[in-house]
């Protein structure tokens, strides 16, 4: 039975107790519409703090957050002035009152609070409070909040009418406070989502990436571009391995900041963030790149960049690249954050290396083809010839005294020969692809003298020089490269050296040198000529070849140099050489 | 058939001293008049060719020439040569193999390539396995002729 209609029955007419009833439960409803349309935790907890306050007609309102355990973990207020809210020590803890409140699960109305056995009496600096009113909030028979309305203004108490209206609030807020509560877990579980979902799409991108067919600078470009989405980055840039020379050239740069957001686009392992990074292929990240790193370009900073992550790309047994992003202002970088792109290298880490060795295999196969084709095509054109051109050799030499002039003619015909083989031998060279382009010379350079190192443990050195390399094309490169093998070859059967210098570079006369200096026993040029067999006159040819010459200087205990001379104009073309980097 | 294999077979004399052969058979003023050669190349073209021009040179003996593996290893055995020249290059791809077996040899001879067309890869390999020189077939013998006798005295 509702109390309207018990109180209803007092007299025939609504009395004016019957109207503020009236009125205050239409409060209440009003209350409870607007509770439900504030979806915020907090902002549902003040609304029903000031609905409670006003339905109560209290001086003083509180709302209450129960930890579970015991205590309280908020606390809200409704009616303290600025003053009297900063004068109180601490906050109720959750003992007396509250604690008993907790505790039952029932609402309590005193007259004065004092009174109740419970009571322990307020925090140091807490306002004189007697009349109190306090009702718990229950979502599923537990208690999820308390609400505590005290001083009820212009009466000595609360009503049990009051008790009853705060009741009926105090189930809204229930739901309210569940709902407002659901909600903000559906709001942070939505975001989580969308972010994994960003996460795996990433990840999804980039294994359908790794194993596509994309050229490398493309897979870079896309790859970038989605890590720079998902993090919100301003600028990125990535860096790869330069296998040869071991330092880590910039391959791509997106975004802000420029074009480039440093002085120098190498870095050595260990120098700079980049090789940091590199060395010890764990990522990094600052928030003061100003104070961080010397090869900083100063407009950076001026542009507001602040925060910069790094990643390394990895291959396996090695680090391949490294990918950094940058961002203006500073920007808190999570754990999270840094698996996520540890992740995104390791997957670009071995795109790069895939790319690496498709190359690598693509030519290999050619050339092999080539290389059968041509040995069964000419190696018996050869074989023929050569038969003729010696039995010609064994008559000239035969009746040379006998027919002078049958034997000069013999000897331009064996001259002619000769030349027909050597056509035939260039002729499968030039079946034979370039093995090394210009791009990859250095690096072919490094695989030689690294091999070289392990086969031999003779300490070597390789120096080139970047400018050297923009004259040379890709058949000389080649050749260049034979020569080095050649050189080498020779050092490793007699030289006994100890240390090999190998260097590229261009001399001052537009020439370009390659040198290969040994510190070895050396050898008596003009009486030990045999010494290098068909090395040297390999190595000569060669030589030759590129319109250039070759130099060996060396005497007992001088060691041995060689050195390779080559005129620029030969070397370069009118054809402008391909910038591509990789196929 | 691996080099191996060849070796097993014997193909060669092991078990006599290379010096005592010689003597028994008498040919130890031959020996000491000249470097003594066996070519082994499958044209036989090229390897007569070759044997009549390098007969020509006054210190080289061409002991004789082959193209036939198991021809090769008999003849290399028996016939003690300094010097094997070499083609590697073979449609049966055994040149490498060849060369393995004689340097395995007791007594080996000291092995020079003379070969088509060079390739690095070959050159390596050749040398690896124990040539002393990896050479090009050019119609100029007397480059060839030095050599072989530089190489005989290495």
């Amino acid at each position: 039975m509702s109390h309207e209609r018990t109180i209803r029955t007092k007299g025939e007419e609504p009395t004016n107790e019957v109207a503020t009833l009236d009125s205050d439960l239409q409060a209440l409803y009003r209350a409870t519409l607007s509770l439900v349309s504030d979806l915020s935790l907090d902002g549902v907890l003040r609304r029903v703090i000031h609905t409670a306050r006003d339905l109560s007609n209290a001086k003083y309102a509180a709302l209450g957050i129960p930890t579970g355990d015991g205590e309280l973990s908020t606390f809200i207020t409704e009616g303290l002035s600025k003053e009297e809210y900063d004068r109180i020590s601490h906050q109720p803890k959750g003992h007396g009152l509250i604690g008993e409140m907790l505790r039952t699960g029932e609402s309590i109305r005193l007259t004065n609070i004092a009174d109740h056995p419970k009571s322990v009496g307020f925090p140091e600096g807490h306002p004189m409070m007697k009349s109190f009113l306090g009702v718990p909030i229950k979502a599923y028979g537990r208690s999820i909040g308390q609400i505590y309305l005290s001083e009820k203004i212009g009466e000595p108490e609360f009503t049990f009418e009051d008790q009853h209206l705060i009741e009926m609030l105090a189930a809204h807020a229930a739901a309210a406070i569940e709902n407002a509560r659901l909600y903000q877990k559906v709001l942070g579980s939505e975001h989580q989502l969308a972010e994994r979902n960003e996460e795996l799409g990433l990840m999804y991108s980039m294994a359908t990436a790794v194993s596509s067919s994309m050229d490398l600078d493309r897979l870079l470009e896309v790859m970038l571009d989605r890590v720079m989405n998902i993090f919100h980055a301003d600028a990125g840039e990535m860096f790869l391995l330069e296998e040869a020379e071991g330092v880590y050239r910039k391959a791509i740069h997106l975004g802000g900041a420029s074009d480039a957001f440093w002085e120098i686009d190498r870095f050595r392992v260990g120098e700079g963030i980049i090789g940091q990074v590199a060395l010890t292929g764990s990522p990094k990240w600052t928030n003061d790149l100003s104070g961080d790193d010397q090869f900083l370009r100063k407009a950076i900073v001026e542009s507001g960049y602040e925060t910069l992550v790094c990643a390394p790309l990895i291959a396996p047994g090695k680090v391949t690249g490294v990918l950094s992003l940058a961002f203006k202002g500073r920007r808190p970088v999570e754990d999270r954050e840094i698996g996520l792109l540890g992740a995104v290298g390791a997957g670009v880490g071995i795109a790069v290396e895939n790319a690496r060795l498709y190359r690598r295999a693509r030519r290999v196969a050619v050339l092999e083809e080539r290389e059968r084709i041509g040995m069964d095509l000419h190696d018996g054109i050869i074989q023929s010839i050569y038969a003729i051109g010696l039995g010609m050799e064994y008559t000239r030499l035969s009746y040379e005294d006998k027919v002078p002039e049958a034997s000069s003619r013999m000897e331009q015909a064996i001259g002619g020969l000769n030349k027909v083989i050597r056509d035939i031998r260039n002729y499968i060279l030039d079946l034979q692809p370039s093995r090394i382009r210009t791009d990859d010379l250095p690096e072919a350079l490094g695989r030689l003298v690294r091999e070289f190192k392990a086969n031999t443990l003779i300490e070597v050195e390789l120096k080139v020089d970047e400018d050297a390399l923009e004259y040379i094309q890709d058949q000389p490169a080649e050749v260049l490269f034979h020569i080095a093998q050649e050189a080498l070859a020779n050092t490793a059967k007699h030289a006994r050296a100890s240390r090999v210098v190998v260097s590229l570079r261009q001399s001052s006369e537009s020439e370009l040198i390659l040198q290969i200096i040994d510190n070895g026993h050396g050898f008596e040029v003009e009486t030990q000529p045999g010494l290098l067999g068909h090395g040297l006159s390999n190595m000569h040819e060669r030589a030759r070849q590129l319109g250039g010459e070759l130099e060996l200087v060396s005497s007992p205990g001088e060691g041995t140099t060689i050195t390779v001379r080559i005129p620029q104009d030969r070397l370069t073309s009118a054809t402008t050489r391909s910038t591509t980097r990789y196929e | 058939m691996t080099g191996y294999k060849i070796h097993q077979e014997g193909y060669h004399l092991s078990s006599l001293g290379c010096r005592s052969i010689l003597a028994i058979e008498g040919w130890s003023e031959i020996r000491l008049s000249g470097t003594r050669l066996y070519i082994i190349d499958e044209h036989v073209t090229v390897r007569s060719a070759l044997a009549e021009r390098l007969e020509q040179a006054a210190n080289l003996h061409v002991v004789g020439h082959a193209g036939d593996v198991e021809e090769v290893m008999r003849d290399v055995g028996e016939l003690q040569p300094d010097i094997v020249l070499l083609e590697v290059k073979r449609k049966d791809g055994m040149g490498l193999e060849i060369l393995r077996s004689i340097v395995a040899m007791d007594c080996s001879p000291r092995l020079a390539v003379l070969t088509s067309y060079p390739t690095k890869w070959e050159e390596d390999a050749a040398l690896r396995a124990g040539a002393v020189c990896y050479m090009m077939k050019d119609i100029d013998s007397e480059e060839l002729i030095r050599m072989i006798e530089w190489c005989a005295k290495k």
